[in-house]
C-alpha cells in the first residue's frame, strides 16, 4: 500500500508537475527548435569499474 | 565506538556522507545541463534545489556520525557521471537524471519511509523527516524530466542500460551475504535498515514504483525484470520468515 502511494506520489506527481508548467512541449527556450550544445555535462571523473550509477542511501 | 553494532551503524553512516555531497554536485551539473537542453524551468530549479538539498543533508549525516563518536569522512569532492561517454549529449543527460533521480532517489525514499516508520528517537525523527520531504522533489524531478524529454527523445535506448544502473546504486554489496549481525532488527532505531530488509525492501520497490514508472514512459523494462528475477532467490535465502 505504501509503495502504491510512492508511485502516485513520485512517479505521477512528477509527471503532473510537467502537465502544470506547460506540459510536455514546455521548455526554457519559449518553443524555438535551437539544438541543445554539443556538450550537456562536463566530462567528469571516473567513476569505479563497474558503477554504472550512483548508490542509493 | 568498539561495537560491532556500532561500527556497522557508522559504516552505514558515513557511506551516506558521501552519498549526499557527491549527488550535491551531481545535481548542480544537471541542473546546468537541464538548462542548456532547454528543459523547464522548474526542473531547472528542482535540481539546482537538489544540490543545495544535499550539502544539508551531508551536515546531517555528519553530526549522526560525531553523535556516535564516529570520524566524519571527507566530503565526495569528483563530479562523477555513470553512463557511457559516448552517447550522444541529450541521452547522456537523461541516462543520468534516470540513474540519479528515477532509479537511485526514488529507492533511497523507500528506504526513508522504513526508517520514518521505525524512528523512535525524536532528533533522529525530526532528521529522517527533513530528508524525505527533500527526496520526495529529487525522485519526482527524474520522471518529470521523462515527461518532458519523452517527445524529444527516443526513450527507448535506456532499456538495456537499466540493469546496470540498478545494480550500481545497490553498491557492491547488497546482494552479497550479511556480515554477523547486519539483519539485526534493533539497527533501525539508529536509523539503519538492516541488509536483509533492505533487499527485499529494493526489489519491492523496483517492481512496484521504478518498473511501472519506466512502463508509463513506453520503456521495455523485460531487461530490468529479469535482473530483478535474478536477485529474488537471494531475498528469498535470507528472509527468516521464508522458511517459517
Amino acid at each position: 500500500m505504501k509503495l502504491k502511494r510512492l508511485f502516485q506520489v513520485l512517479v505521477l506527481g512528477g509527471t503532473s508537475l510537467i502537465a502544470a508548467c506547460g506540459g510536455s512541449d514546455g521548455g526554457n527556450n519559449n518553443g524555438t527548435t535551437t539544438p541543445p550544445p554539443h556538450s550537456l555535462l562536463p566530462d567528469g571523473g571516473t567513476p569505479p569499474t563497474g558503477y554504472n550509477g550512483p548508490t542509493i542511501w | 565506538m568498539v561495537d560491532a553494532a556500532g561500527a556497522l551503524i557508522a559504516q552505514v553512516w558515513a557511506v551516506r556522507h558521501g552519498v549526499e555531497t557527491g549527488a550535491s554536485l551531481r545535481f548542480a551539473a544537471l541542473s546546468q545541463g537541464m538548462h542548456a537542453a532547454g528543459a523547464p524551468a522548474t526542473l531547472v530549479e528542482l535540481a539546482s534545489r537538489a544540490s543545495s538539498d544535499e550539502v544539508r543533508h551531508a551536515g546531517h549525516c555528519a553530526d549522526i556520525l560525531r553523535s556516535h563518536g564516529a570520524d566524519v569522512p571527507p566530503p565526495e569532492t569528483r563530479l562523477l557521471f555513470f553512463g557511457p561517454r559516448d552517447l550522444p549529449p541529450e541521452q547522456r543527460l537523461t541516462y543520468e537524471v534516470v540513474a540519479q533521480s528515477c532509479i537511485s532517489e526514488t529507492e533511497s525514499m523507500a528506504t526513508l519511509v522504513t526508517l520514518l516508520d521505525a524512528a523512535s528517537d525524536g532528533h533522529l525523527r525530526n532528521v529522517l523527516q527533513e530528508l524525505a520531504r527533500d527526496e520526495v522533489q529529487h525522485a519526482r524531478l527524474g520522471w518529470a524530466y521523462l515527461a518532458w524529454a519523452k517527445n524529444r527523445l527516443d526513450l527507448s535506448f535506456l532499456s538495456p542500460f537499466l540493469p546496470a544502473i540498478a545494480a550500481a546504486a545497490t553498491g557492491d554489496d547488497l546482494f552479497q551475504p550479511s556480515a554477523p549481525g547486519a539483519d539485526d532488527p534493533a539497527l533501525l532505531t539508529a536509523g539503519v535498515v538492516p541488509k536483509n530488509e533492505r533487499r527485499r525492501i529494493y526489489l519491492e520497490t523496483l517492481d512496484a514504483v521504478v518498473i511501472p514508472g519506466f512502463e508509463e514512459f513506453r520503456i521495455d523494462t523485460g531487461p530490468l525484470r529479469r535482473w530483478a528475477d535474478g536477485k529474488r532467490p537471494i531475498v528469498v535465502g535470507s528472509d527468516p520468515s521464508a522458511s517459517s
